[in-house]
């Protein structure tokens, strides 16, 4: 904790963990919150069902920007205090995670003004033209990235390609020129929006299905219900591929394989209990029944890392098991746990 | 009265009664020393008194002896008006005066402050008027007669002392403030003089005296141990060098070898063989200083790895991760940096043909980074980088290592580690430390090397790693608060620093 604000009844939090964007926001450090002191279980907000909405995505964005990831949050109405959060979770996972929305960008919109089926595609930069946010006045795609603000920020995503990522919807509205601004009429969401869009575009396709999964968490945080679209790129597979995907992922962990890297005895229900703390559910298994690998060894833990629960390196369990432990090697100092051979003369 | 006592007290009568100790020093043939303590003596008597008198000496700056030399601008450009026949555009006159644009305002607002000429805007634009040839001014003769030397800015007549200060706010002028500590002999000093010397009193017996008998007669002179000694200034090595090399030192002794490698670095070892992905926020052109010229190196000397550690970023290779899912450059891997880090050193160490396993090896790294300078960073910092190979190796060694650097090389009394994240180690583990009457600290970095950064360089034990700021170790020891004093060239502050 950075400081206290008592007066603004604030606090200021420095969040060490830049491998974690899912604590992010106000939402996710409440959630890792509520795990870490015992408050709650980890607990995956759950998926409610199919939005109907339908994304289909043009195969000339292939160098440009290819991927899409959708998804329809109902009955949010968000408070001042959740828009300004979703805002600065917004910001930073553009900033950091999104490489400066290089490798992936959100927009939010209200889904009731949006006709099924969206078209991500692309357009002529000196043709299209739609009010950006903040704006009053037409602009065609050029005019924004060389003028706004935000274009003249992002515009160089983009401006080396002679067309450039447009969003439209159903009845041809533009929603959005990807990744510099959303649209004025569809993409400003407010107190009063009940139904939110989230989109996320990208050029990785890891980063854009992660953002996603992120945003949409923090969303559902506030009561929202999370809802799939389905994405169907052209020449790929005639399967649509539909986000958010909310499978979680399992891996193994040999107890003591993890004792002996952190010169540990945690015994296998401290771990458990350490990584439940640290927001990952996980139980013991004695067969090869864990999804990753087939494994005989007895104190074999499957760790379930839960897809809200992302972390940039995928898998770094021993750094769960500290992140989650009541005590440890870790902590004030312990000068009788440390070990200073290394540093014994040899 | 001692012998020395007197000799001052009879040059300081010669002289008018006032000399300086230097003066004092020369007339009397004794030491410095010498000098000054018979000084303090015979003032502690009332015999002297000590007078101080402040001057500013003004000397010429290097623009000032180009003036002094071809005339002040607003000098040189009159009289290019005035010889063309006293009308002249300003931009021609100032070009013809040789002196560059941008002088314009300057030379056209002193010519008109001083009444030399003045400004007519035309249709064909400015024009500068000098109707004649205007006498030398104060400005110049206090140039020239400054010249070459410096001279007490006090002796100058008033109306000179005006001029003076003029050019010191244009910089022509630049001054020193000199103190210079003058012994005055008071009357009762005058008094004192004896006539003769006394060979009463003695500072030390010699063989002579033995021999002779006198020693019995002579009073020996009572030392005054308070006084102030002259401080000896010996040539010796910088502090914050003789630290480091104290812990260097300290890491041989204990079995490790030194790592070596070039400050100029490729990519790829400075943050491929790291695991650090390519386009990692921390390799972007504001994190780190990519060379202009050459711009890239061949990878030829690491063949065998670059296509274990491309993979191993692509898809994690046989190390069992996913990878970081991007197509990996080999075109950026190629890019010359400069270190960035110790642990490129660690890299070097791990990729040498000379590797041992168990093995220790450590740096004192000279380290580069485009950071604001502020009281805990600079752009060029050192840090003590280390790793153990050694197949039973744990967390807990780890911290056992790093808690030694903060007790012992940093003088902390309690140390605390923090959970950390980085993309080369797992678990990773940052150190802070914690010294009375210093406060908390954090000394950086360390963990685990991951598989995805060991495995492709062909090493399967544990490798336990740190890269400590051994600048803030240092500053913490010597209970620095800035880290810029580190790099001083303030003579007097590394003077005061004991040796050892």
């Amino acid at each position: 904790m950075e400081s206290l604000d008592e007066q603004n009844d604030s606090v200021s939090i420095e969040v060490k963990d830049s491998n974690h964007p899912d604590i992010w926001s106000v939402e996710g450090i409440a959630r890792a919150l509520r795990t870490h002191l015992g408050i709650a279980k980890p607990k995956a907000p759950i998926l409610s069902g199919k939005s109907g909405l339908k994304v289909t995505v043009d195969r000339r964005l292939g160098p440009i920007r290819p991927y899409i990831a959708t998804s329809i949050v109902r009955n949010v109405k968000p408070s001042e205090n959740a828009l300004k959060s979703w805002i600065s979770l917004q910001e930073k996972m553009d900033l950091t995670y999104g490489r400066k929305r290089k490798r992936g960008s959100i927009g939010f919109y209200q889904a009731d003004l949006i006709k099924s089926p969206l078209r991500y595609t692309v357009g002529n930069p000196d043709e299209m033209a739609f009010v950006p946010l903040g704006s009053a006045e037409k602009m065609t795609l050029r005019e924004i990235v060389e003028k706004h603000p935000k274009g003249i920020e992002y515009g160089g995503t983009i401006s080396s390609f002679k067309d450039w990522p447009l969003l439209e919807d159903g009845d041809g509205k533009i929603l959005s020129l990807p990744p510099i601004i959303n649209s004025n009429d569809l993409g400003k969401i407010g107190p009063d929006t009940k139904n939110i869009l989230v989109e996320v575009t990208g050029t990785n396709v890891d980063t854009v299905g992660n953002t996603l999964k992120i945003v949409v968490t923090a969303l559902a945080e506030r009561g929202g219900s999370v809802y799939s679209c389905a994405q169907t790129y052209a020449g790929k597979s005639a399967k649509p591929v539909v986000t958010p995907d909310l499978k979680s992922s399992f891996k193994d962990l040999s107890v003591s394989y993890a004792n002996r890297l952190l010169g540990a005895a945690f015994k296998p229900a401290e771990m458990i209990r350490a990584f439940v703390r640290a927001g990952h559910p996980a139980r013991q298994v004695n067969k090869d029944v864990c999804a990753s690998r087939a494994s005989a060894i007895a104190s074999t833990l499957c760790i379930k890392s839960t897809w809200w629960r992302i972390s940039r390196s995928r898998w770094t369990s021993t750094s769960w098991i500290l992140n989650g432990r009541e005590s440890g090697p870790l902590g004030d100092s312990h000068p009788r746990q440390t070990d200073t051979r290394p540093l014994q003369k040899s | 009265m001692r012998e020395n006592d007197v000799k001052v007290l009879r040059t300081l009568r010669d002289a008018g009664g006032t000399a300086s100790a230097g003066e004092i020093a020369q007339k009397t043939g004794l030491a410095n020393s010498a000098v000054a303590r018979s000084s303090l003596t015979l003032s502690e008597q009332g015999l002297v008194q000590e007078q101080t008198t402040r001057t500013t000496e003004i000397f010429c700056t290097e623009e000032g002896h180009d003036y002094l030399a071809n005339g002040l601008p607003e000098r040189r450009v009159a009289t290019v008006v005035h010889d063309a026949g006293g009308k002249l555009q300003v931009s021609e006159a100032v070009q013809q005066a040789g002196l560059p644009l941008d002088f314009v305002s300057i030379v056209t607002g002193w010519i008109a402050r001083k009444g030399w000429g003045k400004i007519e805007k035309t249709s064909s634009g400015t024009i500068l008027v000098v109707p004649k040839d205007a006498p030398k001014d104060e400005d110049e003769e206090v140039l020239e007669r400054i010249g070459q030397v410096s001279i007490p800015i006090e002796e100058l007549p008033s109306n000179l002392k005006q001029a003076a200060d003029r050019l010191l706010k244009r910089n022509i002028l630049a001054s020193k403030q000199h103190v210079q500590r003058k012994l005055q002999i008071t009357p009762k000093g005058l008094d004192a003089i004896p006539n003769q010397t006394s060979i009463d009193e003695v500072s030390g017996l010699t063989s002579e005296m033995i021999l002779s008998g006198d020693w019995e007669r002579v009073r020996l002179r009572a030392y005054n141990v308070s006084s102030a000694v002259p401080s000896l200034n010996p040539g010796k090595y910088h502090p914050y060098l003789r630290f480091l090399r104290m812990v260097k030192r300290k890491l041989v002794a204990l079995g490790f070898t030194e790592a070596v490698g070039p400050l100029v670095e490729t990519a790829f070892i400075n943050d491929d063989c790291l695991y650090m992905p390519q386009d990692h926020p921390a390799r972007e052109i504001h994190d780190l200083y990519y060379l202009k010229h050459p711009s890239k190196a061949s990878l030829e000397p690491w063949k065998d790895i670059v296509e274990k550690v491309a993979q191993t970023h692509e898809n994690g290779w046989k190390t069992g991760s996913t990878g970081w899912g991007y197509k990996y450059s080999r075109e950026e891997a190629s890019k010359l940096v400069l270190r960035s880090h110790g642990t490129a050193l660690s890299v070097r160490s791990m990729i040498s043909k000379n590797m041992k396993i168990p093995g220790k090896y450590f740096a004192i790294a000279r380290c580069f980074r485009p950071e604001l300078l502020d009281r805990t960073h600079l752009t060029e910092f050192n840090q003590a980088e280390g790793i153990v190979l050694d197949p039973s190796l744990s967390l807990r060694n780890l911290l056992g290592v790093l808690e030694m650097f903060a007790r012992e090389v940093a003088g902390a009394d309690k140390v605390r580690f923090k959970p950390d994240y980085f993309p080369f180690t797992e678990p990773s583990v940052e150190l802070q430390a914690y010294r009375e009457g210093y406060g908390w600290m954090e000394f950086g970095g360390s963990g685990i090397f991951r598989p995805e950064v060991t495995e492709p360089l062909g090493i399967k034990v544990p490798v336990i790693a740190w890269g400590l700021g051994i600048d803030r170790l240092y500053m913490m020891h010597q209970q620095i608060e800035d880290i810029r004093q580190l790099f001083t060239t303030d003579l007097e502050w590394i003077r005061q620093q004991k040796v050892g």
